[in-house]
């Protein structure tokens, strides 16, 4: 491959050799030192293939061999520009892609973030730009290692960070820092205590000493385990206290709703403005101006797209929707299935590992506002460590 | 025995031993290589007349051709199904 864009670069021709000795020919060829390639034998003589520059210089040994020589075909640069001499905007426009290109080829276009796991990537882009680091900088002003150690200051959640730039794309490679659990210290004696009022269901204690019972009644912050045991010879042993102690808690809660419910509503109605955007450069492609009224903003960028990189010519647009405000007024029903909801849902997320052993709802209505009152008795850890401090 | 430096660079048969003889080296019939040609006196399609400095050595057959040529060897590739010495 190599070999054959080399001739053409150089040109070479197929020529034809007839006369009256033409293996003569061959034989001085050879004796100076003249390459020459595809040597076939046909009617009157031989065909072949010989580089342009050699072609120009076997004229003499022809003579001296006595043969003619006819050329065939001609390939190559040489014979290509000389085809299209006459066109010149042919070669003035590849010249002008080909510095294009190269001039092109200096800059930033393509910005990709790998190992970026919990990292917001606009985060990052915007600290990279604000470094100096956006897609349309020259690549040759940027420090790299300043780069790097800035966005390493910038976020202590990455350990690892570099940038490798490819041709026009750069790849931002990321290494987050594992976050490590927080070691309990199990050295520091505490004891359990109360953390609601309740009746003790269940009590499972690693260690520590268990200052209650099943069945009894216990109230916030009364001691639960104690973190000084005392051994058989009346010497104290202080423990961390470790224990499981379940109770049956009540738990009142409220919610509330409005009657007269004022909502912010999309009328899916918008007017578009869009800015086409080429290399550095932003033009305006579609002006709207806003009437007054309330409205959100989407935007959008569509970019011209060559495989799996964006190209620096596209389109931003934004949305921007028409806000209503819409007065809803709810029923009796519809409130009390809202308020039954928020209490199911604080049920869920509010209290994850408790079990609801019982719940009492009352709805009270009033002219504005419909309220839901809930008496839970919820079945759950209530111990909770208090640090012993040993004076 | 030890083969001294300049004993290495020599192949094992002696050419000094063969004099001007040529030496012919065939791959089936489709192809041969010969060394010591002096210059090629025939090229056609179905014979090739190669020249060394004792004999004339001509290939028969079909579809000759010269794959590869230097001042001293020749490689012939076709179908090559006679071979002619003239002294």
């Amino acid at each position: 491959m190599i070999l054959r864009f080399i001739r053409w670069f150089r040109g070479y021709v197929v020529f034809a050799v007839s006369g009256r000795f033409p293996e003569r020919f061959i034989n001085l060829l050879n004796i100076n030192g003249i390459i020459y390639w595809n040597l076939l034998p046909e009617k009157g003589g031989y065909r072949g293939t010989m580089l342009l520059s050699d072609y120009r210089s076997i004229r003499p040994l022809a003579r001296r061999a006595g043969v003619r020589l006819r050329v065939k075909q001609r390939t190559g640069l040489v014979f290509f520009l000389k085809k299209y001499r006459r066109r010149k905007g042919l070669f003035i426009g590849a010249v002008a892609a080909a510095l294009l290109i190269a001039f092109l080829s200096q800059f930033i276009w393509v910005v990709r973030f790998d190992g970026a796991e919990s990292l917001s990537e606009s985060e990052l882009r915007n600290v990279l730009s604000d470094n100096g680091f956006h897609v349309g900088v020259l690549k040759s002003s940027v420090d790299f290692d300043s780069l790097e150690r800035n966005m390493l200051l910038s976020f202590p959640e990455i350990r690892w960070l570099s940038v490798n730039t490819m041709n026009n794309v750069a790849t931002v490679e990321i290494r987050e820092k594992h976050k490590a659990p927080a070691p309990a210290d199990k050295n520091k004696p505490c004891n359990i205590k109360a953390a609601f009022d309740g009746v003790i269901t269940k009590t499972t204690v690693y260690n520590g000493r268990l200052e209650t019972q099943k069945g009894s009644a216990v109230s916030k912050n009364q001691l639960l385990v104690s973190a000084v045991i005392e051994g058989t010879n009346e010497d104290l042993t202080f423990v961390h206290s470790d224990a499981e102690i379940f109770a049956d808690v009540r738990v009142n809660k409220e919610f509330n709703i409005p009657i007269k419910n004022y909502n912010i509503v999309n009328t899916e109605e918008f007017i578009e403005k869009s800015i086409a955007n080429f290399l550095w450069f932003n033009f305006p492609w579609k002006l709207a101006v806003p009437e007054n009224g309330v409205e959100v903003n989407n935007f959008y960028t569509y970019a011209l797209s060559g495989g799996e990189i964006n190209l620096p010519l596209g389109r931003s647009v934004m949305h921007s929707f028409y806000l209503t405000q819409d007065k809803n007024v709810l029923t009796d029903n519809e409130a009390k299935e809202l308020l039954r909801k928020q209490s199911a849902l604080y049920e869920c997320f509010s209290e994850p590992k408790s079990r609801v052993k019982s719940r009492d709802l009352k709805y009270k209505i009033s002219d504005d506002s419909v309220t839901l009152k809930v008496n839970y008795v919820l079945n759950k850890d209530i111990g909770v460590e208090q640090e012993l401090v040993v004076k | 025995m030890k083969k001294t430096k300049r004993e290495k660079g020599k192949p094992d048969l002696n050419i000094e031993l063969l004099g001007s003889q040529p030496i012919i080296e065939f791959t089936g019939n489709r192809s041969v290589l010969v060394e010591g040609s002096t210059g090629v006196l025939r090229y056609e399609d179905e014979i090739v007349s190669i020249n060394t400095r004792s004999m004339v050595i001509s290939f028969h057959g079909r579809g000759l051709t010269l794959k590869c040529i230097s001042p001293t060897a020749v490689i012939i590739g076709g179908f090559i199904t006679e071979t002619e010495f003239i002294n």
